[in-house]
């Protein structure tokens, strides 16, 4: 089965070598976490075996240990993500035959395929960060990928590593202009066809089910979760609500975001709002979530989505890269106020039948006692959550089955999923219809932009119940809890590594450090600049563009501009690459002078034929214009001088070269000046 | 069916001469070719259809996820290939191509053809190949020179004058997306000697008086001895010092040296087939002329004097490279 003839490699240039081996390293290194961990020794294995080979001390495997190489790192890439679907999937089947393909390097056009695979592998990292930092780092890379390509076509082998990489360098620059041109005006079309991802991985944050009871410790991490960027003033922190999802079913232990929600639209006629509009931008990182962040009641523009009568806002796809819209809401607003159909009552007042009965009847009986008012109960209930000794940790104590009566009878240590999950509890037991909303609550403002920070950590759970006359009402049963009975777990424990090509000053052993605070404030700023002009920029930002600089938007209008303005960068470059080189027969001053001295003359009609020499044409000039004769034998003679040694007696005598020049330097001003004096 | 296969190839046939008068009208034949945009053309290697359909996928893929820097970077890697048009367009122009030495080759045998890269500009170029006849060059850089010398084997068939047709200069440089390439015709041919094949060398050493290492009677270049004049010789030949003393008439006698001068002639190629003549002739040139003895060659109609030296080869090897009937 092996190969039967030994098949000879092309005679790489080590250059191409080196920048290939290079380019490869870089282009995987960011997708390293796509692959199995033990998949990575082996290509260690891979790369040191073609270095190997390069050296001449090995050869390239047999064919059928490649087929087995590449087939179980497959099956290992599959059985990793359970899956063949998907960005993760598929990036890592794409690495990994990327990475086998290095075994099998035998002509030139494996280079070049492993070139072109590099480009792709490096592409398809914007499909798990976007952000500044990353494409700085892809745009080195493509410079690197590029230098390997000029090095593969190089033939000089004595050329030094650098020179592949300065004319690299070059050429990207060389063509930035028209990428800019066709990233701003070239036609945006929405997708094509449904791809059907599957993000297996960013699911970070929040999840469509909560069950308090099992965790023992709530890992927080200090990523950003999104941005908000606001036209006007910002607003109060206790405004600063972040709607995501709204858990709408309690099994007795877990609370579920019902499909319930998905399946029944918002109904525009059951709102009410009052006041003045607030208008922000939300700059999502990617959840692998449908929901979309917003207030309560929000009128979301820039995505495709889907508004259900939970006030969810679910987008059309999962959320699997970052993703910007605008938010029209009002701070004062009532939904359902009149009144709540018969299956939504049902389905927001529904409990397990079995289970929790202490607090089931605890409700009851303040309910009874405060004269069957929903809002008193609420109010009781927080109050009762206050006075007595709950505490807010984030390293509750496990509960037993029935979790609700172990968290508000015993234990009575909880986070906020805790607090929300036992008030919605209380509440449902005595038929008020509520929920509980995951979401975020606060943010912090950004020195510099006019836009909240809201991280991972701000990730928040609240309910809202619902009144007759009212609609819904939110309510923060957390926000009750005594604030000095709040215990902070360390949060250096609980945080999740990040990456450091994510944001290059993060990590929280530098969050006391001022400076450094500083820089990392800075550097989310660029990154947040870079989201919002360039990342976000889509279809809609450029139809604004379109008619910001047409006027009336047409398609032979888009047409032409588009035409007129990579038409004109082609052009110059064009230009710049074949007109700019100068000659290699080269002019002195002199020269450039007497050609200025004759174009004056040309203008008036006198042409140099070819092959004339400067006595003719001067003898000719003076003809034509006698009254100028004096003027034109003068430049001429002075001319005649200094390319072609001295009519002057007196300058053969000065036998040395230094005092030769020292004579005509009078002579060469003279001949400037005169070329410039001179006029017809 | 076969007037069919006809009609296709009178059809190319036809679009070939058609061509071929394009290219002569656009790129007559001249001893110094300096390429510009005229002579140059350019389309995309397979590599670089390649590289637009990595382009295009990387495309569609920023469309279908609506992620603008997937789409920008196929924007950048579709400006990168207008960038490398460019760059390999202006890597051939500028170019000056000139026809350098030939040197001649007995048929079947390589001829050697020199031409001369040089620069215009002042700007490099990298990896150009030469492609001639079927002979691929080494690929030439133009660094740190000012021209570089292309010496190029090019196989021949027929003997006679041999124009090898275009050279084409081709370069993929710098990315390997585009081939740009020229096809000039610089004017330079050869002559292609006959074939030499091996015969029995013909045995009619005819005398020559001429130069030679054997001596002979009566020549006229060392003094040999004196006798008794005859009316018939020559007075210039008489010994007039000896007439002064004696009184009496001596000639003076000198011998002369003389060689086996061989005539390579026509008839005595042992065959009536006309080129095989000609090879057979061309074998006795080529083995006589690693001895010092003279030879001559006699066709019909055309003859070269006996003699010996490699200029003497050259001359006959032309003629009969150059021979037709009845000239």
């Amino acid at each position: 089965m092996a190969d039967k003839k030994i098949r000879h490699t092309f005679p790489m240039p080590r250059t191409a070598f080196v920048l290939l081996l290079a380019c490869v390293v870089f282009s995987v290194l960011p997708h390293i976490g796509r692959v199995p961990t033990w998949m990575l020794g082996v290509f260690i294995i891979v790369l040191g075996w073609r270095i190997q080979v390069f050296r001449e001390r090995m050869r390239f495997p047999p064919r059928w240990i490649r087929l087995l190489l590449v087939s179980t790192g497959f099956l290992s890439v599959i059985f990793h993500h359970g899956t063949i679907f998907g960005p993760d999937a598929g990036v890592g089947l794409l690495i990994t035959a990327y990475l086998f393909k290095q075994l099998e390097m035998y002509t030139k056009r494996d280079a070049f395929l492993i070139v072109i695979l590099s480009y792709f592998v490096l592409a398809t990292e914007f499909l798990f960060s976007k952000s500044l930092y990353t494409s700085i780092y892809v745009f080195l890379v493509l410079i690197l990928i590029t230098a390997a390509l000029v090095a593969l076509n190089q033939t000089d082998r004595t050329i030094a590593i650098w020179k592949p990489v300065k004319t690299a360098l070059v050429s990207v620059l060389q063509a930035m202009p028209l990428m800019l041109v066709l990233f701003f005006l070239f036609p945006r079309i929405g997708p094509i066809w449904d791809l059907g991802m599957q993000a297996t991985t960013n699911r970070t944050g929040l999840s469509d089910r909560m069950t308090p009871g099992d965790v023992a410790e709530l890992s927080q991490s200090t990523k950003l979760a999104f941005r908000v960027e606001f036209e006007g003033e910002i607003p109060a922190p206790k405004d600063r609500y972040w709607r995501a999802v709204v858990f709408d079913r309690f099994d007795g232990r877990t609370w579920f975001a019902f499909d319930d929600s998905y399946q029944r639209p918002f109904d525009p006629t059951k709102l009410n709002v009052r006041g003045d509009p607030l208008h922000y931008k939300v700059y999502m990182e990617p959840t692998g979530q449908h929901w979309l962040f917003a207030s309560a009641w929000a009128k979301i523009t820039g995505i495709k989505h889907f508004s259900a009568n939970s006030l969810m806002n679910n987008a059309a796809e999962s959320i699997d890269y970052p993703v910007s819209y605008s938010v029209e809401t009002y701070q004062n607003f009532d939904y359902e106020a009149q009144g709540l159909t018969h299956s939504s009552y049902i389905h927001y007042t529904a409990l397990p039948p079995q289970g929790n009965q202490q607090a089931k009847e605890f409700a009851k009986q303040v309910y009874h006692q405060l004269g069957r008012d929903p809002d008193q109960l609420s109010s009781t209930i927080l109050q009762w959550f206050f006075k007595e000794n709950f505490v807010y940790t984030l390293k509750p104590t496990r509960l037993g089955a029935n979790s609700i009566d172990d968290f508000l009878f015993s234990t009575q240590r909880g986070f906020c999923a805790h607090y929300a999950g036992a008030y919605v509890y209380l509440m449902r037991s005595v038929g008020i219809p509520a929920r509980m909303v995951g979401g975020y609550q606060g943010g912090k403002p950004h020195p510099i932009g006019n836009y909240l920070l809201v991280h991972q950590y701000d990730a928040h759970a609240w309910a809202e119940y619902w009144v007759q006359g009212r609609g819904w009402v939110r309510v923060d049963p957390t926000a009750a809890v005594a604030p000095h009975r709040i215990e902070m777990g360390s949060l250096q424990d609980s945080l999740d590594e990040e990456s450091l090509l994510d944001s290059p000053f993060s990590g929280l052993n530098v969050r006391n450090i001022a400076l450094l605070e500083k820089m990392r404030l800075m550097a989310d700023y660029v990154d947040y600049l870079w989201f919002k002009n360039v990342v976000s920029f889509n279809e809609n930002s450029q139809n604004q563009l379109f008619k910001d600089l047409l006027g009336e938007v047409t398609p032979q209008r888009i047409a032409i501009l588009l035409g007129t303005t990579a038409g004109s960068v082609i052009l110059i470059l064009a230009g710049w690459l074949l007109l700019t080189h100068r000659p290699v027969t080269k002019l002195d001053v002199f020269d450039k002078a007497y050609y200025r001295f004759i174009r004056k003359l040309e203008r008036k009609g006198l042409e140099l034929v070819p092959g004339e020499g400067p006595l003719s044409y001067a003898l000719r000039a003076q003809k034509k214009f006698p009254d100028q004769a004096d003027n034109i034998n003068k430049i001429n003679q002075l001319y005649c001088d200094i390319k072609y040694g001295c009519s002057d007696a007196s300058y053969a005598e000065s036998d040395t070269l230094v005092a030769r020049s020292d004579k005509l330097r009078p002579l060469e001003k003279e001949l400037l000046n005169a070329v410039a004096r001179f006029k017809l | 069916m076969s007037s069919r296969a006809g009609n296709i190839l009178s059809v190319r046939r036809l679009i070939r001469s058609r061509w071929q008068a394009w290219l002569d009208r656009r790129l007559p034949p001249q001893n110094r070719i300096v390429l510009n945009q005229k002579k140059i053309f350019i389309l995309p290697s397979w590599m670089g259809i390649g590289y637009l359909f990595t382009t295009l996928l990387l495309f569609l893929a920023g469309v279908n996820y609506e992620n603008s820097l997937i789409l920008n970077f196929s924007f950048f890697l579709g400006s990168l290939f207008v960038v490398s048009i460019l760059q390999t367009f202006s890597n051939l122009s500028g170019l000056a191509i000139s026809a350098g030495h030939t040197e001649p080759a007995f048929a079947g045998a390589e001829a050697k053809f020199v031409i001369h890269l040089s620069k215009t500009k002042h700007k490099d170029h990298h990896s150009i190949y030469c492609e001639w006849h079927g002979y691929k060059s080494d690929p030439h850089n133009l660094i740190a020179e000012q021209e570089t010398p292309v010496a190029m084997l090019l196989r021949t068939s027929k003997r006679g004058r041999y124009r090898p047709g275009r050279l084409k200069l081709h370069t993929l440089y710098p990315f390997g997306l585009c081939r740009a390439w020229t096809w000039v015709d610089l004017d330079m041919s050869t002559l292609v000697y006959p074939k030499p094949i091996e015969c029995e060398l013909p045995k009619n050493p005819t005398v020559n008086r001429e130069q030679g290492n054997v001596i002979t009677p009566d020549g006229h270049e060392d003094f040999d001895s004196l006798r008794a004049y005859n009316t018939s010789d020559s007075l210039k030949t008489v010994d007039w010092k000896a007439y002064a003393r004696r009184n009496t008439l001596y000639s003076k006698q000198f011998h002369g040296y003389e060689s086996k001068t061989l005539w390579l002639d026509w008839h005595d190629a042992p065959t009536s087939d006309f080129e095989l003549k000609l090879s057979y002739i061309c074998f006795w040139v080529v083995h006589l002329a690693n001895g010092n003895e003279p030879y001559g060659v006699n066709l019909p109609g055309h003859r070269v004097e006996p003699s010996t030296g490699k200029q003497h080869e050259q001359q006959c090897l032309e003629l009969l490279a150059s021979y037709h009937h009845g000239r």
